[in-house]
């Protein structure tokens, strides 16, 4: 069974022409697109929010008009409102959910924690910054407990270090006994979140990519330094023919990214200097970009049965 | 604050019902909180207070009640459509247990708020023409035609809302409430000469078609409990199941839009 499944999904008058996918449980699903590719579509979809569409999706094996509790759904979109303290706005969400008190009070005090914002709960919304309104809007989506939590674009309008924040509260969501599905467009680097990922272009999951591909996707890393010695600039140009370097910086590309140990080792050895070793480019966005191109993708990572791949490569996703 | 535990059991979930009705006391908090109500109990006041001050004959101050029931159930409903479409709702959309029941909780709680709305107009008007008072016998008479007004103009309402029909939806509707209205107006205008017999035709029949509203609105003004008012009210009862049934089968099917 899938934690969501749905085939050949179409939403006339939309870019969703013929969208199936199979996202197995437990485990953190990415839909990569670019700009009105029609993601956040698919997930307000795939969340029950489309009423005739959503009738084709099923989650866990039900329809998912019909177990819409068991779906957490956060979209950036959403606004709080200002007056409420995140305690009372949380407690509604349990009231809704028809909790008794004790259910309440669990819930509350365990979503506090998953999503870090256990300081906040006696301040009123209009207190928190985007950041800490973004995690609020998490925690209300978990109070349900749901099987299924769809995210959307979870870092837009984030800084580089809330951004970061905000990977580690969805690294700490995804090993909470739930099925992660998170849309972007590939303007964070979220790849090591994922355990699948879909390529959604012209309507459809052109690609799709399964751990393994997804950790040897194209990598570039810039390497800052002190003044490289020529001995060591010898050494580091001679472990692979593709690394670049310079007085000041070294950029390793592709299979040259492996390296990366071998070259620190090469560097503390001459006692050089490192100030900050950086990604250079996105391995997502690269997708994105590829996506104008589907027919390229599609023959790169050709959409597969998805089982053999969980069963193949992420043993763990099972025992999760 | 709630107190702090991690104990995770998770205990069987309260019934619907009491989840329902939570959720409309929740809705109309939050409706006051936010200050929206101040409008519409306002308008009450202002009525009384403008309108029907130093108001000589009870007929005059009925007549305003069954005017302002209808007005004030369209507005309101009109305003808790809109708060319902608000993108964070969504996540509440999810959580109660049916779109059948975020619907009817915010038509119900619509209904409430212009009950509340038409209670506040009929004390300040006692209070502001106490020579215009009516008797308490008239008075109680006319109270099911109004809330049969409210609640029939509520659930009319909420089927020309965003939050439950598409454009097209909408422009039917309108069409169907305005056009037989407006038609002994408009179709001499409109037809041409030769078709007079027909434009009578259609006369007639909307006039059939608008008797029972007509009929309710003078029942809310000089009430009685004649058979044909009881046929009235049962008509308007069913009227009110009708457009509940469209506006959850339109909802079911809607698109709820998150930007």
């Amino acid at each position: 069974m899938y934690a969501i499944s749905t085939t050949q999904l179409a939403i006339p008058q939309t870019p969703i022409r013929a969208v199936s996918l199979h996202i197995p449980v437990n485990s953190c699903y990415g839909i990569v697109g670019a700009s009105a590719s029609g993601k956040s579509l698919l997930l307000s979809t795939l969340a029950g929010l489309h009423g005739r569409a959503s009738a084709q999706v099923y989650i866990h094996g039900q329809p998912s008009l019909q177990v819409t509790q068991q779906i957490g759904y956060v979209t950036p979109r959403m606004q709080l409102p200002a007056h409420m303290t995140v305690q009372q706005l949380l407690q509604e969400q349990g009231t809704l959910l028809g909790f008794d008190y004790d259910t309440l009070v669990n819930n509350y005090q365990r979503v506090l924690r998953w999503c870090a914002i256990e300081q906040l709960a006696t301040l009123t919304i209009r207190q928190l910054s985007v950041f800490d309104q973004r995690r609020l809007l998490l925690a209300n989506a978990m109070m349900a407990r749901p099987q299924v939590l769809l995210i959307d674009e979870p870092t837009a309008g984030l800084s580089a270090y809330e951004q970061l924040v905000m990977i580690d509260v969805l690294e700490n969501l995804r090993n909470r006994n739930m099925s992660l599905v998170i849309a972007t467009r590939g303007n964070a680097p979220l790849e090591s979140l994922f355990d699948l990922i879909g390529i959604l272009a012209d309507g459809q999951i052109v690609s799709e990519l399964d751990a393994q591909q997804i950790r040897t996707l194209p990598r570039t890393l810039m390497i800052y330094t002190s003044e490289l010695p020529s001995a060591a600039h010898e050494h580091i140009v001679g472990i692979d023919a593709t690394i670049v370097a310079t007085q000041r910086t070294i950029v390793l590309t592709g299979m040259a990214v492996q390296s990366l140990a071998q070259i620190l080792q090469v560097l503390l050895h001459y006692t050089v200097h490192i100030f900050r070793i950086e990604p250079r480019n996105n391995p997502l966005y690269d997708l994105v970009r590829q996506a104008t191109t589907p027919h390229v993708l599609a023959q790169l990572y050709p959409p597969r049965n998805i089982t053999s791949q969980i069963n193949d490569h992420t043993p763990s996703l099972t025992e999760a | 604050m709630l107190p702090h535990t991690d104990d995770a059991l998770l205990s069987p979930r309260t019934a619907p019902f009491t989840v329902f009705w939570r959720y409309v006391w929740m809705i109309l908090v939050e409706h006051m909180q936010s200050q929206r109500i101040v409008i519409a109990w306002g308008s009450a006041v202002a009525v009384a207070v403008v309108i029907l001050r130093d108001s000589t004959t009870s007929a005059t101050i009925m007549g305003t009640w069954a005017l302002y029931a209808i007005f004030i159930a369209l507005y309101n409903t009109s305003v808790l459509a809109d708060t319902a479409e608000q993108p964070f709702h969504i996540q509440r959309l999810l959580a109660v247990q049916s779109r059948r029941m975020f619907l009817w909780a915010y038509m119900s709680a619509a209904l409430l708020v212009s009950l509340s709305c038409q209670l506040i107009l009929m004390l300040v008007s006692l209070l502001v023409a106490p020579i215009a008072r009516p008797d308490l016998g008239v008075l109680l008479a006319s109270i099911p035609s109004i809330v049969l007004m409210l609640a029939t103009a509520t659930t009319c309402m909420i089927l020309l809302t965003p939050l439950v029909s598409s454009a097209v939806q909408r422009i039917s509707v309108l069409l169907l409430i305005a056009l037989p209205i407006a038609w002994g107006s408009i179709a001499p205008r409109i037809m041409p000469a030769g078709t007079l017999h027909i434009s009578a035709v259609l006369n007639t029949f909307f006039g059939v078609m608008l008797w029972p509203s007509l009929h309710l609105y003078a029942r809310a003004i000089t009430p009685d409990w004649s058979p044909t008012t009881i046929i009235v009210y049962g008509i308007h009862i069913g009227l009110c199941c009708f457009f509940t049934l469209i506006a959850t089968r339109w909802f079911m099917r809607k698109h709820i839009s998150n930007s």
